[in-house]
């Protein structure tokens, strides 16, 4: 044996035990085991060492097993090493109480916009649909108009149609992919969500004109009261988040396009975690109350009212909390 | 651009990650979505068979005909879980296995942030919302034009959440016993030490012809005597034989 093999096995044979005691530190601090911190420091000392290994390897031999094994190692103690601690819960709380609330007073214009978008497509689809009837079938399938032109609403027999469960697992799963696509098809500029929020509020409002023609509206009304405050508010609220992803896009400001969308995502993406569990209680309230005829219109209005008051005090806290800002400055 | 993250640890270490290409981004995703499709047709499968005591598929249109709390209930726990696992799949998965999925694992990828660490549960849940988009207008193709004309080959998804799919470096620990092994052999310089590695892993997978003629002359190269034996396949056998000694492991 020449003296670099020597030098080589000596080398190997003195550090392989260290590389497996890491490796196996590596699978251990990775299943969240607590370690006392004489071992932490263990752990830091053999990443440095390895480091130093690696090198090594690199440059003697780059493109060998050994290199890219302990090039792996090193990767994988990196992370451990350099991993941010875990803080799910706190995370999710300061989203509720803090960042959410925040967002909804900087995004405030795209809010209003879109609120104002869906309002005009609503009285657009009232208008179309109450001047013109038979384009009714625009917005309304066959069966829903022959309903309606029987003197009835298609929403009269849902029960007997789905169980309450299904019908509001069906109705959760379709509020939350219109609340998602809204938000998500801003990335092409916002023109994605503006067709979104666009459609809805044209049905809406295509929709109630055609019940109001045939004398409907008020039952529709009080099938939508329980569930329809929060169910739009969100929508908009998504609309309102897309329109901001496209906006960065549009006006990225000082930062370069992608750094602005990535910021607009994560500060929308914490307002739809806060608002998407209200779509899920609004589908609940869909599928059990709403289709009930055993409550009344007063029920339905507490419940409908009293819900859509709650989403917007969690939401409105970043108004509330700027204002006592402002009144306790000196 | 570079198709490779560089990181500068602050221990001015330096760490090099792969950017995965479009090609392992979806062989990780067929192997995920033939998972969890499975997964959720078995739980359906295994459902309908528990509760299907009444008789056959009638249960399945049993619980759309009334509304009693016995099938609404039934109806919830048969649909909810088939819809979890499949749409919470992804999330779940990435957020537990720090960026892996089983289908990333087998494709030899896993998601990093660019300080090449696991991301972020939030990161994980936009990576995965953004689909919707990626997905347009079907099969993935907004996703895959965004891979291919994007620097560090990522989605839109990927674009927002600030995360990277990179090729993951993992030999195993034997991989480790063998280098050491080797290097014992004085014989070989470290590139006949890859060589010879190479050469007796890749060995059933190579035509028979190819792999006599490459141990020959990788024997012929190092001055050892090439076995000489009329049978084909007994040569083979014995070339073979003659490469795990020089590896230095252990031979049947």
């Amino acid at each position: 044996m020449n003296g670099t093999q020597q030098a080589l096995q000596r080398w190997l044979d003195g550090r392989v035990e260290r590389w497996q005691w890491l490796e196996q530190q590596c699978l251990l601090q990775g299943g969240g085991r607590q370690d006392s911190s004489r071992s932490s420091i263990e752990f830091i000392e053999g990443f440095r060492a390895l480091g130093s290994d690696l090198s090594l390897a690199r440059a003697t031999s780059p493109d060998s097993r050994l290199t890219r094994y302990l090039a792996g190692l090193f990767t994988r103690s990196y992370e451990q090493i350099y991993r941010r601690p875990s803080a799910l819960w706190r995370s999710l709380k300061d989203v509720f109480l803090h960042d959410a609330p925040a967002v909804v007073y900087d995004i405030r214009g795209a809010l209003a916009a879109t609120v104002s978008l869906f309002l005009v497509s609503i009285c657009c689809g009232w208008w179309l649909v109450y001047s013109f009837p038979d384009l009714a079938g625009l917005f309304a399938s066959q069966k829903m108009i022959d309903t309606v032109e029987a003197g009835d609403l298609w929403t009269d027999d849902l029960l007997n149609i789905l169980p309450s469960s299904v019908l509001a697992l069906s109705i959760i799963t379709n509020n939350v992919a219109v609340s998602l696509f809204a938000f998500v098809l801003g990335a092409f500029y916002g023109i994605g969500t503006i067709y979104i929020i666009s459609l809805n509020g044209l049905m809406l409002g295509g929709v109630f004109a055609f019940t109001a023609h045939h004398g409907l509206a008020g039952r529709l009304f009080e099938f939508i009261i329980a569930h329809g405050v929060v169910e739009l508010s969100v929508i908009c609220l998504a609309g309102a988040a897309g329109i901001y992803l496209g906006e960065s896009l549009i006006r990225p400001g000082n930062r370069t396009r992608v750094k602005a969308f990535r910021k607009a995502v994560r500060q929308a993406g914490a307002l739809l975690l806060v608002a998407i569990p209200f779509l899920v209680g609004a589908g609940l309230i869909e599928g059990y109350i709403s289709p009930n005829v055993a409550f009344p219109l007063s029920a339905r209005l507490v419940v409908g009212l009293g819900f859509g008051l709650v989403l917007w005090l969690v939401l409105t806290r970043g108004f509330w909390q700027r204002h006592a800002a402002r009144v306790t400055q000196p | 651009m570079s198709n490779e993250l560089k990181i500068h640890a602050a221990d001015a270490t330096e760490l090099t990650m792969e950017f995965a290409g479009l090609g392992s981004r979806a062989y990780a995703f067929i192997i995920d979505w033939h998972i969890r499709f499975l997964f959720a047709f078995v739980w359906l499968l295994l459902a309908w068979l528990v509760m299907s005591r009444d008789g056959g598929f009638e249960f399945f249109s049993g619980f759309f005909e009334d509304d009693s709390g016995l099938h609404s209930s039934r109806a919830l726990i048969t649909l909810l879980p088939a819809l979890g696992i499949y749409f919470l799949y992804h999330p779940v998965l990435e957020t537990v296995m720090q960026g892996r999925t089983p289908g990333k694992r087998m494709a030899g990828v896993r998601l990093v942030d660019a300080q090449g660490q696991t991301p972020g549960v939030a990161a994980l849940l936009i990576r995965n919302v953004f689909r919707l988009v990626d997905g347009l207008p079907a099969f993935y193709a907004v996703g895959c034009v965004a891979c291919m004309v994007t620097g560090r080959s990522v989605r839109i998804g990927d674009l927002a959440a600030g995360t990277l799919l990179v090729h993951e470096e993992k030999l195993s620990a034997r991989a480790l016993e063998r280098a050491q092994r080797v290097a014992g052999n004085q014989k070989l310089t470290p590139a006949d030490q890859e060589i010879l590695l190479d050469l007796v892993d890749r060995w059933k997978s190579l035509d028979l012809n190819v792999r006599t003629r490459l141990a020959e002359m990788f024997l012929e190269k190092l001055g050892e005597q090439v076995p000489v034996v009329a049978n084909s396949r007994h040569l083979n056998q014995e070339l073979f034989v003659k490469l795990q000694q020089l590896a230095g492991e252990a031979v049947p």
